[in-house]
């Protein structure tokens, strides 16, 4: 699948915006993704292991809850990956 | 008597076009006045973020101009501002600043923010929610109002769309780069009045020929903006400005719709209006 990275997470992934990852459900190409940028685990995701409320999750534009994670994702799916709001 | 900071603004050049004060640097020295105010009577913008774990995202905000200052006017101006807690749960900080010159109060602002909470993470990630009660401790009783700050942007398009005569139409692109942003990579606010003066620019040079009236855009100076921002805009996105030029009597008034260029249906992410 190709993980869309936005904005305010890019300096996460060495500023790469579409990033191929593989696995068979959109939680796992997520654990792939940050398997590979480490930092961007600690943005992305809680002590638990679970994405932040404060990130929104998308597969092909729809948008995903945490239980929804599991969905089959395949080669040509697309995941975005949207930090809504941040607070400076 | 709610609590103010007063100080003395040294002033530039760049801060100017011929006929007044440029709208992204009142928007630049409201912000700083904002820090100060919170810095001065409840803590500092750094300390609100990483020990609080409170950050504010702006939503509404105008701009008046009221007395005539240009650069060749002052070496300096007085910057007053005073900031209270607006709605029935701490749901809004209001900061009003006013910016005063040898002929009196040249602009006066007034930006409504919404508190957020922040996760903790490095993206300073954050969700909306009231204002945290050991910070609502620290404005005074008359530094808190009940009833909500109201965004005037719906009411003035829906003014112009029914009272006016729409002059002139354009689309403009561009892209957040990093010096349009805050520290998150996230666009900083006053920079989307850059954007969207540059897209009347743009119209202006495009329709002045054919629309001579809309040339006063350029000659004349701005009497007001308002502005509601809806989402962010963050680093690289390509954002498209879809502006109308409408009259409206003796005024003239632009409407900015800022949005994602590949993303029509998803809404506006700011809009901002502007009036001659």
């Amino acid at each position: 699948m190709i993980v869309k990275v936005r904005g305010v997470l890019l300096r996460f992934t060495d500023y790469e915006n579409e990033i191929e990852v593989g696995g068979n459900t959109v939680r796992a190409g997520l654990a792939a993704l940050t398997e590979r940028y480490p930092n961007l685990g600690k943005v992305l995701l809680d002590r638990t292991g679970e994405v932040r409320p404060t990130h929104l999750i998308a597969l092909n534009g729809e948008r995903l809850t945490r239980s929804e994670l599991d969905r089959e994702a395949t080669d040509d799916d697309r995941v975005d990956i949207v930090t809504a709001v941040s607070g400076g | 008597m709610p609590r103010s900071s007063t100080y003395e603004a040294v002033l530039d050049a760049s801060l100017f076009t011929p006929a007044q004060l440029q709208p992204t640097a009142v928007g630049r020295l409201a912000f700083q006045a904002g820090t100060r105010w919170m810095r001065d009577h409840v803590c500092s913008h750094r300390t609100l973020v990483h020990e609080h774990r409170v950050g504010f995202v702006l939503w509404s905000w105008q701009l008046e101009y009221v007395h005539p200052l240009r650069f060749p006017d002052a070496d300096d101006a007085v910057v007053e501002v005073t900031a209270r807690i607006r709605g029935p749960r701490a749901s809004q900080l209001e900061v009003e600043m006013t910016l005063e010159g040898p002929a009196g109060v040249a602009v006066r602002t007034r930006a409504a923010s919404v508190p957020l909470r922040l996760s903790g993470d490095e993206a300073l990630s954050g969700v909306p929610r009231p204002l945290p009660d050991a910070l609502v401790a620290a404005f005074h009783d008359d530094e808190i109002e009940r009833t909500a700050h109201r965004s005037q942007v719906r009411a003035l398009r829906a003014g112009f769309e029914r009272d006016g005569e729409q002059l002139a139409a354009a689309v403009s692109e561009f892209r957040v780069h990093r010096h349009h942003c805050e520290v998150a990579d996230q666009w900083y606010w006053a920079e989307t009045l850059g954007f969207a003066a540059g897209a009347r620019e743009e119209l202006v040079l495009k329709y002045g020929k054919a629309v001579p009236g809309l040339r006063r855009a350029q000659a004349e100076p701005i009497r007001r903006v308002d502005v509601t921002w809806l989402r962010a805009g963050q680093l690289w996105d390509l954002l498209q400005v879809r502006t109308t030029a409408h009259r409206l009597g003796e005024g003239l008034a632009f409407v900015h719709e800022l949005g994602l260029a590949d993303d029509e249906d998803g809404g506006p992410y700011a809009v901002v209006v502007e009036r001659i």
